[in-house]
């Protein structure tokens, strides 16, 4: 202990010697500001650069590429002025593949927010609720984002492809010629693929709105209580107001994908999947990326994607605009 | 007396209620989690089956158990790819490692950038720091289709194509929900801290390292974590931008198509599923705690 002090005392009569005891000058405000801008310039140098680049060029270079056409014989790109849109707007009336690739999109899309959301707020609210066994829920349902997508895929897809067909023989006496192939009947498969977004999602979806409702002050829900609310009426009159900008926030956000989701296509498919389950998100992403891709479709695919960007984007604003006015506008 | 009675009666009630409730929702949410667990259990078994012990038993326990199908799978299994000169086979351990070097390599340029950017606008007041929370907001809102495209061209160009440095500076960008987190945390730290150890005439490198990002480490550690589970996971990238350095993840999605007689044998696969979960779940029996409670939109508590 001795020593310490002593160590201690010997320090500060070191640093006194140095400073000739006088404590550290101030800087002045006007130094103290340079160095802050220097600072906040080298804090932002790389973010900044980093954001030009891989957004504003990028994005700037989508535009320019909808414009011109691959030269095999160069590998250059050269301007052809709307010679893409009109091919876009051309396949778009006479190509089926692409207006029911855009449909199946849709149905993705729809699927996932007429269906998924509710089912992700009543599950939010029962373990809300705190129901028998919420802790233990709360801690399993986290397993599914934990779990690479990749992974869970190709365990669902050999599940189906070699379990089910066992359970139906061998449980249910069907006959073997009569077990459908869920993966390759697209009546089958497409539902199925709606089926799989929805099932895998229920504890992604959950855990944003649970977070949300978590916030809600206990003081107002048991004043609820006091005035003998139902429970239906609790989710309706008190805690869906109070989570409406969370809701609004995903509806909105998730907007983005109305045309282009594609469900867990690629994932189960890769470049393979019939035509029947291609949905628009797919059959460009394919073109870009993958067996079928070519530098020769990257024009083209930049141009659809110009016009969904021009479709969705007011879209997404419109929704915004009517979700705010519509706020219940609560403060907690 | 009345009035009394009446709360009485209006409290049986909702107790009796919420007790039906509670039994729906317990067996609705059971129904759900054996029907998630099912697959995952079947595979697990499945992985440690013969692929012929497999083919005549499909639901059974293993005949045998195949513990030796893991070290199959991490020395044997691979995958090809082509380096323009020749056709190169990649293991499944060397993708373990891709993969370890991707997930620290990517969680640092991500939560790094995220968390300085972050830093920078909320302690400072200044136009540009306003401007990029602004960005943020905007880019979150605005959708942009069909860039990919460009961005290839733009890797491309730069040379960030099967390069993973380019990717690290590729992912290292301030967008997104961490950002915002970051923000609101750095925001809520009182100004009395930095305050006090610039008059010991610290730095503002100083205040920001030593002083102010400690004081969140807990989130930053959270924040981290999911960050890892996310790109430990990511096989887009991988398959996108960076085929020649295949993740385990990458691998596996590969393995689907793999004609190859080992890789497409059905408990190879799934041994390959279980070698990329396994990793992640260890992880989470772990972190479970801090991972579970701590997670929320908008905002993560330390």
């Amino acid at each position: 202990m001795r020593i310490t002090r002593k160590l201690y005392d010997l320090k500060v009569a070191f640093h006194n010697k140095i400073t000739g005891g006088r404590p550290k000058k101030e800087s002045k405000p006007v130094t103290r500001k340079i160095k802050e801008k220097l600072f906040l310039a080298v804090l932002f140098a790389y973010p900044l650069a980093q954001f030009f680049v891989f957004y504003v060029v990028v994005n700037f270079n989508s535009v320019m590429l909808a414009f011109k056409t691959y030269n095999p014989a160069d590998g250059t790109y050269l301007f052809s002025g709307l010679n893409n849109f009109k091919r876009v707007f051309y396949d778009l009336s006479h190509d089926s593949m692409l207006l029911s690739g855009l449909g199946r999109g849709m149905i993705f899309y729809l699927a996932s927010t007429i269906i998924g959301v509710p089912v992700h707020l009543m599950v939010a609210y029962l373990l809300y609720k705190k129901i028998r066994g919420a802790n233990f829920f709360r801690t399993v349902l986290f397993f599914p984002s934990l779990i690479a997508s990749i992974a869970m895929v190709i365990m669902f897809k050999y599940f189906v492809a070699y379990g089910i067909p066992e359970i139906l023989t061998k449980v249910f006496k069907v006959a073997e010629e009569n077990v459908p192939n869920f993966f390759m009947d697209t009546n089958i498969a497409f539902p199925l693929m709606i089926f799989y977004g929805l099932w895998i999602g229920v504890a992604s979806g959950m855990v944003i709105y649970m977070s949300a409702m978590s916030r809600i002050p206990d003081s107002i829900i048991e004043f609820g209580q006091l005035e003998g609310i139902t429970l239906f009426r609790e989710f309706r009159s008190v805690i869906l107001p109070m989570i409406y900008p969370t809701v609004s926030l995903f509806l909105v956000t998730g907007l983005a994908g109305l045309f282009t989701s594609s469900g867990p296509v690629y994932a189960f498919y890769g470049d393979h999947a019939q035509e029947k389950l291609q949905t628009l998100g797919y059959y460009l992403f394919t073109r870009v990326i993958g067996e079928n891709s070519s530098f020769e479709a990257y024009p083209y695919a930049s141009a659809i994607g110009l016009l969904l960007t021009a479709v969705t984007a007011p879209i997404i604003f419109g929704a915004r605009w009517l979700f705010n006015k519509f706020d219940p506008d609560i403060e907690y | 007396m009345l009035q009394s009675m009446d709360k009485k009666r209006i409290k049986h009630k909702a107790t009796r209620s919420k007790d039906a409730l509670s039994t729906v929702g317990f067996i609705l949410m059971l129904i759900y989690v054996i029907s998630l667990f099912i697959p995952i259990v079947w595979a697990l078994l499945t992985s440690l089956k013969s692929s012929e012990d497999f083919y005549y038993n499909k639901f059974g326990l293993p005949s045998e158990w195949m513990f030796s199908n893991y070290a199959v799978a991490f020395r044997r299994m691979n995958v090809t790819i082509n380096t323009g000169k020749r056709i190169v086979p990649v293991y499944t351990w060397q993708m373990f490692i891709f993969s370890l070097m991707w997930t620290a390599g990517a969680t640092f340029a991500t939560q790094f950038v995220h968390a300085i950017t972050a830093y920078g606008c909320a302690r400072y007041k200044s136009f540009t720091g306003k401007m990029i929370h602004r960005i943020v907001l905007f880019c979150m809102v605005l959708p942009i289709i069909g860039s990919l495209p460009s961005e290839m061209q733009v890797v491309r160009s730069l040379g960030f194509y099967n390069n993973m440095i380019g990717m690290f500076i590729m992912k290292g960008n301030f967008l997104g929900t961490d950002f915002l987190i970051y923000y609101a945390a750095f925001k809520s730290l009182s100004q009395e801290y930095s305050n006090a150890a610039q008059i010991d005439g610290a730095g503002p490198f100083t205040i920001m390292f030593k002083v102010m990002f400690p004081m969140i480490l807990p989130m930053i550690a959270t924040m981290s974590l999911l960050s890892i589970i996310g790109f430990w996971n990511d096989y887009g990238t991988s398959l996108t931008y960076m085929p020649n350095i295949p993740t385990l993840a990458f691998g596996l999605f590969r393995y689907q198509f793999s004609t190859d007689q080992l890789v497409s044998s059905i408990p190879m696969q799934l041994t390959g599923c279980m070698i990329v979960v396994l990793p992640i779940v260890c992880i989470f029996l772990i972190f479970r705690n801090k991972l579970v409670m701590n997670v929320s939109l908008g905002g993560l508590k330390g």
